[in-house]
């Protein structure tokens, strides 16, 4: 084992370490804000993972939106909404924890099964080309060029959405004949409310 | 040529076309379409008359021998199995399509004059057109399952027509009693339908004869079980023709317009029934137990129909009895082997058939001018007497019908009755000896009609007798048994128009005579086709399995003699049933109501159709009443408490299935999950 | 890898009518904010649908062509992706047309609305050719995303904010599970996004586990498109809170471009384990029909009855895909075309019911015959063809569906469909009969009060149009079926991998190119049985 070898294995596992340990922190956390900022940590720490991998533009990506823009939405909106709010405890809370903690602990058995199990098939290039960016660039250009395009109608589609949702509706057409028997109120389903469920 | 047979299709397709021109119409733009009463029925008259025109054409070439030709196309298919629809055109489509369009088309232009007054009249000339094209439709079929089809068709036609004035109870009651009637037939006929395509995997009527032959000679199949198939194929004729024991929905049906009851239940949809024993001969021919049951369903038939036929006061009824009973005839021919014979008692009694009834509803129309739009007063015939004076031409053409269905030669009915009852005396003389007598008890009930119609002093201004069938009708509890032609509800414009209560009934307009001096022609005329010596109408019709020179041979050996007793015993028969009636009814030297009492339980009997109504009451309808009410039962306690035990369980399992009804979306991703691990444990 | 070269591998024509609905997407977008959001409701939904026309003209044209991989190798236009990529397109069309009127009297934007749908509509079409893991992935999420937002349309409703927020974290949860399938296939697979090329990877590897895993989890993505049970939960809430047009969509377009990924991702990628994928689908359908069909009997409101029905219907299509012949498939596809008018008849249905007197509970549409026959004859139509009452078309759907399923061998399968489309006819026929029977003194009082018909109001003409063509395309697309499931029978003929993923099955067409006089059952039969 050469010393490079030894300091990847040992970053590796500190990472992970970091990763399993902030995402538990997510889930685990009562605050909320705290959960927010162990989420930023777990996005960091796979930044440092994608490195190691050589994917060193994936990881400035990653940094840059989920850290940068992501993460730093989520608290705006924790901030913004600032609700003091007091959980009551739900009754029999803890059949739902163990039931969530069991499928997880399932979940978690069977990929480590998995994991340990399969013979991986080495990745045909193993050498690291001399820049992704260049890499990533031919194949978006190529062979991914129908997904690189379809993506950005998805982006223009979302970008549409979110400015339906965020702003603040006039109302077009006063005019607006009712052809039922009450009118009907701007904005919501035309159908009545459903009876409340017992 | 060939060009009119590749267009063929259009016979069925016109009628239907206009129905849906005018359907449409009234749908779409009510009024507008309900003012327009002459225009709708000019189209639909005329795209009638243009499907008669393609009739006749057809019927010319096959007359000069063009093969018969079969269209067809696929329609659904999986695998295996393929289901055609198309259309045929051989001598007996041909025939039938001849006889079909011209009695539609001069129904139609009697319905003119008719229904003139009627807010429902361009509704009554969308649903004639629909039944046309629906019976056309049948006609052409070249297998059983679109038999089928426009069979259900013309079911369904004929249940709109009879409850045309569907705000009238009785009508409303009778196109139930039709529809339920009619779906044991349809239901038997369904399940003989598959279970020959069970059989022998087809739906054509030649392959299935043959295969059917095939199987039963191998031994694959017993006969008890062809026999089966044969009998429950043979239901549906019964249902549609009438025949005993499902004919009491016909004599209900008379509830319909007149024109209805001319059109459809004597002249074509229940002809339709004898029609597809013809279209299954090859079939029934090799089941010699088949051919008996329908010889003496025939047979019983025509005796019960007559028997009745004499004591109906109501002059549609009367004749409604007499179509069961000439039916009867039809299937009696079928049964025996006589197949040109029964299809030319078809077509005669199509023609004169037709004939009678529109010529009863003249009189109904005659006689609503003076007793006004009460059917019970107008359809009855101790109200009238003495019209040959004041509607000469129905009552010529009338009588014209009586000879005709009476057998007096050489009217039509004589011809092809005669021709039945010789081929009945071959097969079997006890079924000669049952259509004989019926043949008598033919012309006294039709010349009893004839006589206290037409004959004798008008008694239809003698208040007592109105006030006295007035009193009868209330008596009457169920609903179902009134007659009726004209709808009560519009006395008012009704009595303007006619300014009814004058003294005397008047003749009906020209539109109305018209189709019965046409009808007259053929009535008294076409029988001459089929005359033993020179039988132009077997040489044309005959059946599917036989060859043309054999059957011209066995026509060819024509013995004078044998024909001369046959026709002399049944003309015999019919003059001294003529004389009766003239005596009892005309002369009234024979006192008919001291036989009446003398014959009491007899008289009953015919007077109450036998008490089948009060059986089928009895035995079916409460039957099925108490059934049901015990099948409510059972779903109330079976079924409700099935789904108290769901609710009991929700209740038990209620924490668990809170999350489901609360929606939680934790949740729901924790379902996913577990679906996911679950899945993987149990796949791998 | 030159311009000229690369340009001339891309084969781009073969997305022509995915272009055309970008286009249409664009001048959309664009020109609502050119021209004024006032002006939009009059024009935006008539281009939309001319848009549509034009791309399903596009794929009628392609019909011919053969078939050839383009974007080297990442979207497949073959007969199969066109039909079901007309079919998504059909069922978009229709969609707008019942929806104008639905938006516009809700008082928000149909140019954004009409983006949103037809991105969806691109999501979808790309979806039913994609070939590429990657391609697969993003148009999927097109699909979804733009689901989710059509969902929260109806911004001030707190049901439709619920429905879109659920909606979107199920949704999230099941992409992500999907995608740690797609990704695990990457890893299985030696670095291959090509679904062939995984396959030829995979047949030599020896790591069942993994591939199970990987296949148990694109299942699950799959499955929630396709809303089957147990993924299903979404739906009735989603269908609840959602705008009905959006239902509408949902229940049609976005099921059809799930089953669309299923045929070609497990087909064509997993012919490894077929065995398991099509035990695993079996068990979704058994599941999704029985529950599907029960639940949805005891709904009162019109919408989540639809929503539970639709579940069970996906249960009966599901009958013709585990199976995996081509009559399996066939059927399958066949179903999802007259589904698409039926069910969509229905939904046009009960939008008119809803704007015309605001509910949509099943108790309210009592003695609606009275007053309104056209509608009460469209949806009385469409719910007994979606019961599967001859001649509708409904009934031809099922019965090819279960004959397939015969023929296969699926015997429990099968009668299990019987039984449950027995109990699904139950709650159909109870609202027509709800609609019919009831005598004019027990109408309610929504229907005593219904306003006068009224066509003129801006929208109502289009509806009017979706009623009349799907009620037309739902009498008689059963009696006419012949073309269609010859159409339908191509499609599936022609696809490779449908026929190498069922080698072990005996590959049985519906319709034999050459059938001889059909043979007599009873004596073919006759040693079996042994009269």
């Amino acid at each position: 084992m050469t010393l490079a070898d030894g300091v990847q294995l040992v970053s590796t596992l500190i990472l992970a370490a970091m990763v399993i340990g902030a995402a538990l922190g997510v889930v685990l956390f009562d605050n909320i804000v705290y959960s927010a900022f162990t989420l930023g940590g777990v996005f960091i720490s796979i930044a440092g993972l994608y490195i190691l991998m050589n994917a060193d533009f994936v990881s400035a990506a990653q940094v840059l939106i989920y850290v940068g823009a992501v993460n730093v939405l989520i608290l705006f909106a924790i901030m913004l909404v600032n609700k003091q709010e007091v959980y009551s405890p739900v009754p029999r809370r803890w059949i739902r924890k163990l039931s969530a903690a069991l499928v997880s602990a399932g979940l978690f058995g069977l990929l480590t099964v998995m994991l340990l199990q399969t013979e991986w098939l080495p990745n045909a290039a193993q050498t690291a080309p001399d820049s992704t960016v260049i890499l990533i660039g031919e194949h978006f250009f190529s062979d991914y060029l129908l997904p690189f395009e379809l993506a950005s109608i998805l982006l223009l589609m979302a970008l549409v959405g979110a400015v339906v949702i965020a702003r603040r509706e006039s109302i077009v057409g006063e005019d607006t004949a009712i052809v039922g028997e009450q009118p009907a109120p701007v904005l919501e389903l035309p159908e009545r409310p459903r009876e409340p469920v017992a | 040529m060939e060009l009119l047979y590749q267009y063929a299709w259009l016979i069925p397709v016109l009628p239907l076309v206009g129905a849906m021109l005018v359907g449409l119409g009234l749908i779409s733009f009510n009024q507008g379409t309900n003012k327009l009463r002459q225009a709708n029925a000019v189209l639909i008259v005329s795209l009638l008359g243009a499907a008669m025109v393609l009739s006749f054409a057809i019927l010319w070439s096959q007359i000069h021998g063009h093969a018969p030709y079969l269209k067809t196309i696929e329609w659904a298919s999986a695998g295996s199995f393929h289901l055609t629809m198309g259309y045929t055109i051989d001598h007996l489509t041909a025939l039938m399509l001849a006889v079909v369009t011209t009695v539609a088309f001069l129904v139609m232009i009697y319905t003119d004059g008719y229904m003139a007054h009627d807010p429902g009249y361009v509704r009554f000339y969308a649903y004639l057109s629909l039944f046309s094209s629906s019976m056309l439709g049948l006609v052409v079929s070249p297998n059983l399952v679109q038999i089928y089809v426009f069979w259900e068709l013309v079911g369904m036609c004929s249940y709109l027509l009879v409850g045309f004035w569907f705000d009238r109870k009785a009508a409303a009651e009778a196109a139930q009693k039709a529809f339920v009637t009619n779906r044991v037939g349809d239901f038997g006929l369904l399940l003989g339908i598959l279970g020959l395509f069970w059989a022998t995997g087809s739906f054509d009527f030649e392959v299935i004869g043959e295969r059917l032959q095939d199987l039963v000679a191998s031994g694959a199949l017993s006969m008890g079980v062809a026999v089966l198939l044969g009998v429950l194929v043979f239901l549906g004729p019964v249902a549609k023709s009438a025949q005993f024991p499902l004919h009491v929905w016909l004599p209900d049906a008379m509830e319909g317009p007149t024109p209805i009851s001319a059109l459809i239940h004597a002249a074509t949809m229940v002809a339709a029934g004898v029609f597809l024993i013809a279209r299954m001969f090859p079939v029934f021919a090799g089941l010699p137990v088949v051919m008996n049951i329908i010889a003496w369903t025939g047979a019983f038939t025509a005796f019960l129909g007559a028997t009745i036929a004499i004591t109906q006061n109501d002059i549609k009824k009367g004749l409604a009895y007499s179509t069961i009973s000439q039916l009867g005839y039809m299937v009696m021919a079928m049964g025996v082997g006589a197949y040109s014979a029964g299809l030319f008692h078809l077509m005669t009694h199509a023609y004169f058939k037709a004939m009678l009834f529109l010529g009863s509803g003249s009189v109904i129309h005659g006689m609503e001018a003076v007793v006004g739009h009460d059917p019970a007063l107008a359809q009855d015939m101790r109200l009238m007497g003495g019209l040959r004076k004041y509607m000469p031409v129905t009552s010529v053409t009338f009588l014209v019908g009586c000879l005709a269905i009476s057998g007096i030669p050489p009217f039509a009915g004589f011809w092809s009755k005669d021709e039945i009852l010789g081929s009945a005396f071959g097969a079997n003389p006890a079924l000669w000896g049952v259509g004989w007598l019926t043949a008598g008890m033919t012309a006294f009930y039709m010349f009893r009609m004839y006589f206290s119609t037409f004959e004798g002093a008008f008694r239809g201004n003698q208040k007592e007798i109105q006030v006295q069938l007035l009193g009868e009708k209330d008596g009457k509890v169920v609903g179902a048994f009134g007659p009726g032609a004209m709808d009560p509800k519009e006395l008012g414009h009704g009595a303007e128009a006619h300014g009814y209560h004058s003294d005397s009934p008047h003749e009906s307009p020209v539109t109305m005579t018209l189709p019965l001096l046409v009808l007259a022609v053929p009535s008294v005329l076409i029988g001459l086709l089929g005359t033993p010596f020179n039988n132009y109408f077997e040489g044309f019709i005959y059946p599917p399995g036989e060859l043309h020179p054999e059957v011209m041979e066995v026509a060819s050996e024509f013995d004078w003699t044998e024909f001369a007793i046959m026709a002399g015993n049944s003309v015999g028969i019919a003059l001294i049933g003529i004389t009766l009636a003239s005596l009892m009814y005309l002369s009234r030297k024979v006192d008919a109501a001291a036989i009446a009492v003398r014959l009491q339980p007899l008289y009953q009997l015919s007077l109450n159709k036998w008490y089948f109504d009060d059986i089928y009451d009895t035995v079916f309808v409460q039957g099925c009443r108490r059934l049901a009410r015990q099948v409510l039962e059972v779903d109330y306690n079976v079924v409700d408490g099935a789904v108290n035990l769901t609710g009991f369980l929700a209740v038990v399992t209620g924490e668990g299935l809170k999350y489901f009804e609360n929606g939680r979306a934790q949740f729901y991703a924790l379902i996913i999950f577990l679906a996911v691990l679950g899945f993987v444990i149990v796949a791998a | 890898m030159d311009v000229a070269n690369l340009a001339s591998q891309l084969n781009a024509g073969a997305i022509l009518p995915e272009g055309a609905v970008i286009l249409t997407l664009m001048v959309v977008l664009i020109g609502e904010l050119a021209l004024g959001r006032a002006s939009a409701a009059r024009w935006t939904p008539y281009v939309a649908i001319a848009g549509l026309l034009l791309s399903v003209g596009l794929l009628c044209l392609q019909w011919d062509l053969t078939p050839t991989l383009s974007f080297l190798g990442s979207f497949n236009a073959d007969k199969l992706s066109i039909v079901l990529r007309s079919i998504i397109a059909l069922s978009t069309l229709v969609t707008i047309l019942m929806s104008i009127r639905y938006v516009e009297q809700a008082g928000s934007s149909i140019g954004e609305f009409m983006t949103i749908l037809l991105s969806a509509t691109v999501g979808g079409m790309f979806l039913c050719g994609a070939e590429e893991l990657t391609m697969i992935f993003v148009s999927l999420e097109t699909l979804s995303i733009a689901s989710y937002l059509l969902t929260g349309y109806m911004k001030r409703d707190p049901r439709s904010n619920e429905a879109a927020l659920k909606y979107l974290l199920i949704g999230a949860a099941s992409s992500a599970v999907f995608l740690y399938g797609l990704s695990l296939l990457y890893g299985l697979s030696g670095g291959e996004t090509h679904l062939s090329a995984i396959a030829n990877a995979l047949a030599q590897g020896t790591n069942h586990l993994g591939l199970l895993i990987a296949l148990v989890f694109v299942i699950a993505g799959i499955s929630f498109k396709i809303a089957a049970v147990p993924f299903h939960q979404w739906t009735p809430d989603v269908y609840e809170g959602a705008p009905t047009p959006v239902v509408a969509f949902l229940s049609v377009g976005s099921k059809a471009a799930g089953f669309a990924l299923a045929i070609r991702l497990l087909t064509q990628a997993f012919p490894a384990v077929v065995e398991q994928w099509q035990f695993i689908f079996t068990a979704l359908a058994i599941l999704s029909m029985v529950l599907g069909n029960v639940v949805a009997i005891a709904q009162t409101s019109m919408k989540r009855m639809l929503a539970y029905s639709s579940i069970g219907q996906a249960g009966f299509v599901m009958i013709g895909f585990v199976i995996g012949t081509e009559a399996g498939y066939a059927s399958m596809i066949f179903y999802l075309l007259i589904y698409l008018f039926m069910n969509l008849g229905a939904f046009t249905c009960i939008i008119l019911f809803a704007l015309r007197t605001g509910t949509d509970q099943i108790s309210e549409y009592a003695g609606l015959y009275q007053k309104d026959p056209l509608l009460t004859l469209a949806l009385s139509l469409c719910l007994l063809s979606l019961g599967g009452i001859p001649p509708l078309a409904g009934f031809f759907g099922k019965i090819y569906l279960f004959w397939a399923g015969w023929q296969a061998g699926a015997y429990g399968l099968v009668i299990l469909g019987l039984v449950t489309s027995v109990i699904s006819i139950y709650y159909y026929i109870r609202v027509v009969k709800m609609m019919v029977v009831k005598e004019p003194q027990e109408m309610s009082d929504v229907v005593l009060n219904y306003p006068a018909i009224n066509w003129t109001p801006l929208g109502m003409r289009p509806l009017q149009v979706g009623l009349f063509v799907t009620l037309i395309a739902t009498s008689i697309a059963g009696i006419l079926s012949n073309p269609l499931f010859t159409l339908v029978n191509n499609a599936v003929v022609e696809v490779p991998h449908l026929q190498t993923a069922n080698a072990a099955k005996t590959p049985m067409a519906i319709l034999p190119t050459t059938t001889p006089e059909l043979p007599a059952p009873l004596v073919s039969n006759s040693d079996s049985t042994a009269l």
